[in-house]
């Protein structure tokens, strides 16, 4: 067990387990619905809708097909999108790893999204607009968030501070979130992703990531990406382990 | 005292604007104005509150998946799936997003009257019901029917329209043909209902099913994915196909010859039992070599699976269709019943097995259920459309014809789209999670089950429960049909039925997860339910199985009569179970079928990259597409994973339909269908041009 003085400087990550993504797109709901990401402008395409988490599908032969879930990977030892951004709107959390976006002082440059070779940042080119009266559904916890400004995954870090809350509440240590889950990962029927302190060598996520079937998009880059993606499946390994970041939402194989 | 200069008050000033230059005044003011033009009143500002979390069950379509919603200031906010409930858990993308539908553009609240172009006119409750027993009378009088349109069967609601249609003079209840429709043929064999035992199936072998997209209760499939080996015989690479173990790719409408050359390959190799003499006649007639070209697989490949299905026994076979591209006719289904009975799957461990039924809870006569199929077209005079959808695209082609004229459809549906678009007067029903909701095994369980998922947000004032209506519809037309209680008194009154039965077990809901329990009382029982508990009757109906029937003469001289060479192509329909049904999908479903390519929607149509260039087609561009039933504009995806030969297009939803206000027109294969007297709308073909 980690002592509570070591949670403090957790590295929060995620091990995604292609083999057991069935492409139900429920992570990418959940997420939306979590982080009030609102429905599609009616003239939003692939390039301009908001989707922090995104689904991509991997064509293999003789017809399989693979998932891949893409989200903002967490970069660590290297934060492209931090180190361009002009305004300080994109921050590392010393104590959490979390690379947040702060939307109050984005000034819409979208430099970070250049800089960031996932591909999972996106710009808000309208106004959000919820229909009917769905805007009542929203989740308090997270702030809408008006055009003009850049927005991705954070591992719902409002559920960071519900779940310290949580557990200062019982008496424990307020640094620490023993049952903090992001929406995805809660909402994965498949049991595909698995979320946990990296740096805690005993949790299962850093065991997963350790494991030799295990790898990071874009190795290569040194970004220290914290989203760990796995297979036991050689083509699919092939196609995403060290492909380019896809652009048309498929890649063929 | 100096006096003041000029030059003095010009330094003044710019030392004044200098100093408040470098001092953090006006970057607070421009931070505080970004904040404000950030917060303005055109963004919704979420209500903060108490937070609480509450079991349900999701309601819009019949898998009933386990839900918890999480609730602040007594709003729900966000829905996920329960993995650890006994039932199943687990949830998908609609199910996710159940606490929006209340709130959806398309929910209606209060009676109304709907016009030519579906636009709604607020009518009273007491002018609805005088409407519809007017036209109850009218049907009485002329001889013509009163067919009441159940999609989710078995409920007690169910009862309550069979209760009224009883004492109507020609009252119809009908229900579509569903993904239980192989193990209904066999159901029809056994006297009762069959459950695939996939806990102990070895293969399963698909004709199309969405097995592993959205079938049955998926949790239970999920659970069983790693130790179930999957083939999928599908025309196109469904989401199920791309996943399956393996995929044969087959021509459309060749499921049912196909299924007998299995079952040919298995009789004359010794593989399985061998059949009755009228069976083994017509299999003779199906050797691999003559359904080689009608399937579009080669002999080898049939005789290969076949074997393999001998070999990793036990096997279940099963059709079903697609929730977009409606059942497989009737025959096709029959021919994978007999594949089932030939591999000796009906009656044994990890094949089809009897399951009980819910203990009986009244005693007014019933009119009998009847497919949608057998009910003679141009006979409805009223035509009641039951709230509860079944996930599955139903084309209004297949209600309007049973229509007479001057008929009147009424739907209790909360949605205005869907069937209900064309509905002449809706009396809403209470949105998910506004009333109680019963929670049924879906068709492949193998154990009969029961829950009920409680309120969780208070209904509208107007929205009118089933039952209320019925009663006031029975009173109006003077039919005397004694009123038997709210809706929740009726659940109540089966929870009892289910106690006083003193079958199965009762799992409550506790702290560390479900246990089981046994009620002191009925009353402890019903309370039970409402916490999220359910009642499980795992004890297996030992049933004897007759021969299904064979197929028709008719379909058999069609599977084998060759067909003509045509130009335009055959058209695949499909789409996820909840996309193109009654309910309408949440508007943040773009994220799957607008803003990325996660899930094609109606707004494209597939051809293999040959296929386009053989008929000089364009990826990308503007197509249209014309069938026998209607034309629309379509964008061409090229996709190589689509067989040569044939288009594929999904039957909902509709990008454009999701953030608009109104009820769009129907768009995609559904509008392309053109429906058989059977009701299936899979011959559809469609001639492709660029726009």
């Amino acid at each position: 067990m980690k002592s509570p003085e070591s949670n403090v400087r957790a590295r929060y990550g995620m091990v995604v387990d292609l083999d057991r993504c069935n492409g139900c797109g429920a992570c990418v709901v959940a997420c939306a619905v979590e982080n009030n990401v609102p429905p599609a402008n009616g003239r939003a395409t692939e390039r301009t809708g908001i989707s922090w988490l995104n689904v991509q599908r991997l064509e293999g032969a003789g017809g399989r097909a693979a998932f891949l879930p893409m989200m903002c990977q967490q970069c660590d030892t290297r934060t492209p999108c931090a180190s361009v951004c002009p305004q300080n709107a994109v921050e590392l959390d010393r104590s959490s790893g979390i690379v947040g976006q702060v939307p109050v002082r984005c000034l819409g440059c979208r430099y970070c999204m250049v800089a960031c070779p996932y591909h999972a940042r996106y710009f808000n080119w309208w106004d959000p607009q919820w229909p009917g009266t769905i805007a009542e559904t929203l989740n308090p916890a997270v702030s809408t968030r008006t055009r003009g400004v850049v927005e991705k995954c954070n591992f719902c870090i409002q559920r960071l501070q519900a779940a310290r809350t949580r557990h200062a509440a019982t008496g424990g240590d307020p640094a620490v979130a023993p049952d903090y889950t992001p929406a995805c990962v809660e909402a994965c029927p498949a049991g595909a992703l698995v979320f946990g302190d990296l740096g805690d060598p005993q949790s299962e996520v850093s065991q997963l990531a350790q494991s030799p079937e295990s790898f990071r998009l874009l190795e290569r880059l040194g970004t220290g990406a914290k989203v760990h993606y796995r297979t036991r499946r050689p083509w699919v390994r092939q196609a995403v382990a060290d492909a380019p970041a896809p652009t048309d939402g498929r890649t063929h194989v | 005292m100096t006096p003041l200069t000029r030059r003095d008050v010009l330094f003044g000033l710019g030392g004044g604007i200098a100093g408040t230059l470098l001092s953090p005044l006006p970057w607070t003011v421009l931070d505080d104005v970004a904040i404000w033009t950030q917060h303005r009143r055109a963004l919704p500002i979420p209500r903060d509150g108490e937070t609480s979390v509450r079991p349900v069950a999701c309601t819009s379509c019949p898998a009933g998946c386990s839900l918890r919603v999480r609730s602040v200031a007594g709003r729900p906010v966000f829905v996920s799936g329960e993995a650890s409930h006994p039932l199943g858990g687990g949830a998908c993308p609609f199910g996710l997003t159940l606490h929006h539908l209340a709130h959806h553009p398309l929910r209606l609240t209060t009676p109304v009257r709907l016009d030519a172009h579906g636009t709604p006119t607020r009518v009273a409750l007491g002018a609805a019901v005088a409407a519809a027993a007017g036209a109850l009378r009218a049907a009485s009088r002329s001889g013509r029917a009163v067919l009441v349109l159940d999609q989710r069967p078995g409920r007690a609601v169910s009862r309550a329209f069979r209760e009224l249609l009883a004492a109507v003079p020609y009252g119809l209840y009908a229900t579509p043909d569903g993904e239980g429709a192989t193990l209904q043929v066999l159901s029809g064999a056994a006297g009762g209902p069959l459950g695939i035992d996939l806990e102990h199936t070895r293969t399963l072998l698909s004709f199309g099913a969405p097995v592993l997209e959205g079938w049955g209760r998926p949790g239970r499939m999920l659970a069983l994915r790693d130790r179930l080996r999957i083939v999928q015989l599908d025309a196109w690479r469904s989401p199920t196909a791309g996943l399956a173990d393996e995929w044969l790719a087959i021509r459309p409408g060749s499921e049912g010859p196909l299924a007998l050359a299995l079952a040919n390959v298995l009789v004359g190799e010794g593989l399985a039992r061998t059949p009755a003499a009228e069976l083994r006649d017509l299999l003779a007639s199906f050797p691999p070599e003559r359904v080689e070209p009608l399937a579009g697989l080669p002999a080898s490949a049939i005789e290969t699976l076949a074997r393999s299905l001998a070999a990793q026994g036990p096997t279940v076979a099963i059709g079903g269709g697609d929730p977009g591209g409606g059942p497989l006719p009737l025959d096709a289904e029959r021919a994978i019943a007999w594949l089932d009975v030939v591999l000796g799957s009906v009656g044994r461990a990890g094949g089809l097995v009897a399951r009980g039924s819910l203990p009986d809870d009244g005693t007014a006569p019933l009119a009998p259920e009847t497919s949608l199929a057998e009910v003679p077209d141009g006979d409805v005079r009223l035509l009641v459309i039951a709230a509860g959808d079944s996930g599955r695209a139903l084309p209004w082609s297949a209600l309007g014809r049973k229509l007479a004229p001057q008929a009147l459809v009424v739907s209790l549906s909360p949605f205005r789209c869907g069937l209900t678009a064309r509905a002449d007067l809706v009396v809403p029903s209470p949105a998910p999670l506004e009333g109680h909701e019963e929670i049924l095994p879906t068709a492949d369980a193998c154990v009969m089950s029961y829950a009920v998922t409680a309120p969780l947000l208070p209904p509208c004032a107007e929205s009118v429960e089933p039952t209320r209506f019925l009663a006031e519809l029975a009173r109006a037309a003077g039919l005397g049909v004694p009123s038997d209680g709210t809706h929740a008194e009726r659940l109540q009154r089966r929870a009892a039925a289910i106690f006083a039965s003193h079958r199965g077990r009762v799992l409550v809901r506790g702290d560390e997860g479900f246990r089981e329990e046994a009620p002191a009382d009925a009353g402890a029982f019903w309370q039970a339910l409402l916490e999220g508990g359910c009642w499980v009757d795992d004890s297996r109906a030992a049933r004897a199985v007759a021969a299904p029937a064979l197929p028709s003469p008719a379909a058999v001289a069609g599977w084998l009569r060759a067909e003509p060479a045509r130009s335009d192509l055959p058209l695949v329909s499909f789409a996820a179970r909840g996309a193109a049904g009654g309910t309408p999908p949440s508007p943040i479903l773009t994220k799957l079928y607008q803003e990325t390519a996660l899930r094609p929607s109606v707004a494209t149509i597939a051809l293999h990259p040959q296929t386009a260039r053989e008929r000089g087609l364009v990826d990308g561009r503007e197509m249209r597409v014309v069938s026998a039933a209607g034309r629309l504009d379509a964008r061409l995806r090229c996709d190589p994973t689509l067989p040569p030969g044939r288009a594929a297009m999904a039957a909902g939803p509709d990008p454009a339909a999701l953030h608009e206000q109104d009820a769009a027109p129907a768009r995609g294969a559904l509008a392309l269908g053109v429906v058989e007297p059977d009701l299936t709308w899979r011959g559809t073909r469609v001639a492709i041009t660029e726009a």
